[in-house]
């Protein structure tokens, strides 16, 4: 009440150098350090598209060029015709649907079955699945493993081990403990059962952060590439990220394999590298308020 | 109650650790036949690249001797990952492929065969006459017999001339913009002198369009060493006391230090040299970018370097590749030639010691027909009277319907799997000659070289960089143990010297502590005054 | 009425029986979770008794463990190696600088992005800063090698100003920096996000009280914000204690182009560079001694991690566990 009065008072208005209301020099000095940080970070990404539409004579005479006197898309074009890169990308397209919907479901039900209170056991699992962020087995038993599974060679080494990812489990479990504990016990009074109250009441009231564990495992799937190295002997397993790798790491060697001469100059390699990353450019500044949003209720509510 | 649910609980751990295998590996792989009654074998090796099989050529092998064949490849950047992977969670494939080292293999080949890991090939290889020539002739094979067995097929480079003394690892280097800078020696010939000349005049004639004189490839680093030192690595052998030494801080080996370093002070290096990523520096030469470039100068790099070099030179109307590129012969402060030694193989194609011998030996018959005449044409040429007919004279004639030909009227690449599958026996370096394919004027050319290479060995005017066999593969305990770590640091503190990380010689000695003397003592003691 | 409410509620807590069966539902959900934590964390643990077997890949780590058991000894191998204690040393180094560098260019960014007037740049600048954190390391690397290499872009411009080449990529030292400033380049807007929001939630009451006292701007970030992310700020510097000891590996990795550039290795020879190599890199450790150093540092960061979260609680901070 004293508060609204306060703000009426147009004496104390003009005293009170509040925000929104006065663009004085300090404001200056942030503008321009936000400024100065901001291009710095899309400066290499910028730098990055040049040289990759740069002809190379032109590249090698003077590697700081803001632009280009002529553009190619010679790059590009040696990249859309490498058929690695859309072996890649179908593997890549189908971690990131398939593999996403996997994970969310897990994590989301791991998550929620950890925000309730009212069930045995719970501190002891929540421990247990705490104590396996620090301590691991190492990589031995973990190839036995999924050797022992099946795994190995298949697309689904690259999903099945990811089910739960713990950090993400924790921002879902943070969320939903955060929702008011009146819903649930309303609900149960109107004689919900359990299954109703979680998927009617508490999946869409977390939409928000629904989309945001989606998205970091979407980004997670997108840049997926160790378990398909270590796992996976396959040519046609192999993500856009091995992919990336195989073109950024080309090896000089001695075999005399008279049908295999690659076109892979530098331009090449960052044409492939933006290639891998203009979709997440696109898309990111449309989803980038999920992300935050997210992390943010997660982290602090918890 | 709650003790059921943590019963439970525990079951669940429990029961989840016996299905990580707990029992150990499985002894022996059975031999597993597709539908039609073939053998499957699984083939691992780096040089598959993306091959996958299925074409007529693998057909036609799988069908004639039964079996049916997997590739897969290895990722170049992560080779040693992969193999150790597949090892260490016992799941290799039946045949896989690993690069030979003295320093960093010894102990691990060592290691696999003293563990069963890997199988030895039959003592008696005379029911495949072909890989046994192959062994016989392959110089230093005894150093690849663990307990009196060998346990895998070193992969020839040649298997008709085993005559390799010294690798193609040397100098190219731009003759147009020599020519066009006024330091072009007759016949690409230079002396030392000549040499620092040239590198000078291209530093001083390149910096202004920030361009750079020398390049080595990523591990040749630094590549001019090789015209002081006389030992590729860590032991040199001093004739006079009859000891091992340590190659690094011998004089000789300070001097070249000492080179490599104003080499980078003057300029003349690609500054970049030490965080240069796998294959950078070839695509720096073919960018136009160094004008002198170390490389593995085998066919395949040879005709990369030019093909490429022509296409970011397309522009300029000008430009013939043939005039503006070449061989470099140089040579160094003691007035001869300098290469590294080596043997006619690097790497060695492995079998799984579960599988039987019935597949052994099926594998073995494979390479051993790849390796026949007839097999090598096959591999080479394809089908007779499909691919290619013998005319009446007895020559090979192409079937010019079956090889489609690029618009600058040389053979389009086309997928023979004969050929991927040969290179888990040879490289195959003496088919280049008659692979339609292959660039018969760059062949030839890197033959002339090698001539002439031959002939000044002979008139002693040519270093070969070799170490003692008897030191290279010796496996004593501490040796075996410690040598490839030794190699890395040494070579490390070799870049670190060039780069001004360590100041003095004197404290690049001192780096040499523990457990040089102690390696070096147990060499001595072992094979000391031989 | 709600009397009888309250008891049944109480009745509950105390009958575990009802509990369990009241919790069908949940204990169903976890049941997932439960299996896959089994399988895919905790039966691989028994793999640190490779630790103490001298390992043998035929036997596996079971016929390790029976035929091959070697006890301490490649623990006492490893506290006698020197190259270990060195790594050790560096990763602490590392690993700390890290933890203070990007904490405090969290917090920095924060208060330049909480501070800042204008709502329209303030919403681009966040999507900015906020998107290199989901770039792989391979990618990353790949840019700041293309720009701050000796022959890079950057370099290339400086010297044309008549400066000296850029020595990030072949100067320990100056490599140290360049490890520290990508880090913050990668993760300072992502990491400043947390931060952003609990400034948003400092009460306004706070900021009026500071007004009527005549408080500069400076003064109210250092009496006003500063104190009001304090418990959140102390959480997370709690939670990175933690990973101290793990001083990113995929980040050196690929900055020195697979543990390739020599000249600036030594500076980042951290634990898991030593284990990389000693694994794969002809580092001359067996599987055996590689377990033993994991397990050491799991150790010491578990520890770590306790630690801090004791001294947080008796300084009356909350704690994480």
């Amino acid at each position: 009440m004293a508060k609204t009065k306060i703000d009426k008072l147009p004496l104390a208005r003009k005293e009170r150098p509040g925000p929104s209301n006065r663009f004085g020099g300090f404001d200056v000095v942030l503008f321009i350090i936000l400024l100065i940080f901001a291009l710095l970070i899309i400066f290499p990404f910028y730098y990055l598209f040049v040289v990759s539409i740069t002809p190379q004579e032109i590249y090698v005479n003077n590697p700081l060029t803001l632009w280009t006197p002529r553009v190619t898309f010679d790059a590009y074009k040696s990249v859309f015709n490498d058929s690695r890169i859309w072996g890649g990308l179908k593997i890549t397209l189908i971690l990131l649907f398939g593999g996403t919907l996997y994970q969310m479901f897990f994590t989301v039900i791991t998550g929620y079955a950890l925000s309730r209170n009212n069930w045995v056991g719970k501190n002891f699992v929540m421990n247990m699945i705490l104590v396996t962020m620090f301590f691991g087995g190492g990589l031995i038993p973990y190839y036995i493993l999924i050797k022992t599974l099946g795994m190995i060679n298949t697309i689904w080494v690259m999903i099945i081990p990811g089910a739960i990812d713990t950090f993400n489990m924790l921002l879902m479990r943070n969320y939903f403990a955060s929702l008011p504990k009146e819903l649930e016990e309303s609900a149960k009074i109107d004689g919900a059962n359990d299954v109703q109250i979680f998927v009617k009441i508490f999946l869409p009231l977390s939409l928000p952060m629904l989309a945001t564990v989606g998205l970091f495992f979407a980004v997670g799937n997108w840049n997926s590439w160790y378990n398909g190295m270590l796992f996976n002997s396959s040519q046609n397993l192999k993500t856009l990220q091995q992919v990336l790798q195989d073109i950024v790491y080309t090896p000089s060697s001695g075999i005399p394999n008279p049908g295999k001469i690659r076109i892979d100059d530098e331009s090449m390699k960052m044409a492939a590298i933006f290639f891998t990353i203009i979709p997440m450019m696109l898309f990111y500044p449309f989803l980038q308020r999920y992300f935050v949003k997210g992390i943010v209720v997660g982290a602090i509510k918890g | 109650m709650r003790k059921k649910f943590y019963l439970l609980l525990a079951a669940t751990a429990i029961s989840s650790i016996s299905l990580t295998g707990c029992g150990g590996e499985d002894e022996q792989k059975e031999d597993a036949y597709s539908g039609d009654g073939k053998l499957a074998i699984s083939l691992r090796n780096l040089y598959f690249d993306d091959y996958q099989g299925g074409d007529s050529y693998i057909q036609e092998i799988e069908r004639k001797f039964g079996v049916s064949l997997s590739f897969e490849s290895y990722s170049w950047s992560q080779w040693e990952q992969q193999v150790s992977g597949q090892i260490n969670g016992g799941n290799l494939p039946d045949v896989f492929h690993a690069n030979i080292d003295s320093y960093n293999f010894a102990l691990t080949y060592k290691f696999w065969a003293e563990e069963e890991i890997i199988k030895p090939l039959p003592s008696n290889l005379s029911y495949w006459p072909n890989i046994q020539k192959m062994i016989l002739n392959t110089s230093n094979i005894q150093s690849l017999y663990v307990n009196g067995q060998l346990y895998g097929l070193p992969i020839a480079k040649s298997t008709t001339d085993y005559s390799t003394t010294f690798s193609p690892f040397t100098y190219i280097y731009r003759r147009d913009w020599a020519k066009q800078f006024g330091v072009y020696q007759e016949n690409d010939e230079y002396t030392w002198e000549q040499f620092i000349n040239l590198l000078n005049v291209f530093s001083t004639q390149l910096a202004s369009s920030n361009r750079y004189a020398l390049g080595d490839v990523e591990w040749g680093y630094p590549s001019i060493i090789n015209f002081y030192k006389q030992v590729p690595h860590c032991f040199a052998y001093n004739e006079v006391t009859k000891q091992y030494v340590n190659n690094y801080t011998t004089p000789l080996y300070l001097q070249g230090l000492e080179m490599a370093k104003n080499f980078r002070n003057w300029g003349f290096y690609y500054p970049s040299q030490n965080s240069a990523a796998d294959g950078q520096l070839n695509k720096e030469y073919y960018g136009n970018k160094i004008g002198v470039l170390y490389e593995n100068l085998s066919y395949s790099n040879y005709e990369t370097l030019k093909t490429m070099l022509k296409r970011s030179n397309s522009s300029n109307p000008y430009f013939n590749v043939d005039d503006a590129t070449a061989i470099m012969k140089i040579k160094g402060p003691d007035g001869k030639y300098a290469l590294e030694g080596t043997d006619n193989w690097f790497s060695m194609t492995f079998f799984d010691n579960r599988i039987s011998d019935t597949k052994m030996y099926k594998i073995l018959s494979i390479l051993d027909w790849l390796l026949s005449e007839e097999g090598t044409r096959f591999s080479i040429y394809g089908f007779e009277d499909y691919d290619y007919i013998i005319n009446d004279e007895g020559e090979i004639e192409l079937v010019e319907a079956y090889w489609p030909k690029a618009d600058d009227g040389s053979y389009a690449p086309k997928r023979n799997g004969a050929k991927y599958l040969r290179y888990l026996a040879s490289l195959g370096y003496d088919t280049l000659n008659y692979d339609p394919l292959t660039n018969k004027e760059s062949v030839e050319y890197l033959e002339s070289w090698e001539n002439e290479m031959k002939a000044a060995l002979d008139r002693d005017e040519l270093k070969v960089l070799k170490e003692r066999p008897q030191v290279m593969w010796l496996t004593t305990q501490l040796k075996s143990q410690l040598s490839g770590l030794m190699r890395t640091t040494a070579l490390n503190n070799v870049m670190k010297y060039v780069y001004g990380e360590i100041s003095t010689l004197d404290e690049f000695c001192g780096k040499f502590g523990y457990p040089w003397p102690d390696v070096l003592a147990e060499i001595n003691g072992a094979i000391g005054g031989y | 009425m709600e009397k009888l409410l309250i008891k049944r509620k109480q009745s509950y807590a105390y009958s575990f029986k009802r509990r369990f069966s009241a919790s069908k539902f949940l204990l169903l959900m976890i049941i997932p979770a439960i299996v896959y934590y089994a399988v895919f964390c905790y039966a691989p643990m028994y793999g640190v008794l490779i630790a103490f077997t001298k390992y043998s890949p035929k036997k596996g780590i079971m016929g390790s463990v029976t035929d091959n058991w070697i006890g301490f000894e490649n623990f006492k191998f490893i506290f006698n190696y020197p190259s270990f204690w060195t790594a050790f040393k560096n990763t602490l180094i590392i690993g700390s600088l890290k933890i203070i560098i990007s904490f405090t260019s969290a917090i920095l960014v924060a208060l330049l992005i909480n501070e800042l007037r204008m709502r329209f740049f303030k919403k681009g600048v966040q999507i900015i800063v906020t998107f290199p954190h989901f770039l792989s390391w391979v990618v990353v690397a790949s840019l700041f090698r293309l720009t701050l290499s000796e022959t890079g872009g950057i370099s290339y411009l400086v010297q044309q100003l008549g400066g000296q080449p850029l020595k990030f990529l072949s100067d320990g030292k100056l490599f140290l920096s360049l490890l520290f400033s990508s880090d913050v380049w990668k993760e300072a807007g992502w990491s400043s996000i947390i931060y952003i929001a609990t400034m948003a939630g400092i009460s306004t009451d706070l900021y009026e009280a500071a007004n009527i006292d005549g408080a500069s701007r400076i003064q109210k970030i250092w009496h006003v914000t500063l104190p009001g992310i304090r418990p959140t700020a102390i959480l997370l510097l709690i939670m990175s204690v933690g990973g101290v000891l793990s001083a990113g590996f995929d980040q050196i990795y690929n900055l020195t182009g697979s543990l390739n550039n020599a000249v600036v290795l030594d500076s980042v020879q951290i634990i898991d560079v030593l284990i990389y190599q000693g694994t794969f890199g002809g580092g001359g450790l067996t599987m055996g001694q590689t377990t033993a150093i994991g397990l050491f540092k799991s150790l010491v960061g578990f520890v770590l991690v306790i630690t801090t979260d004791r001294i947080a609680k008796l300084c009356g901070e909350r704690g994480i566990i």
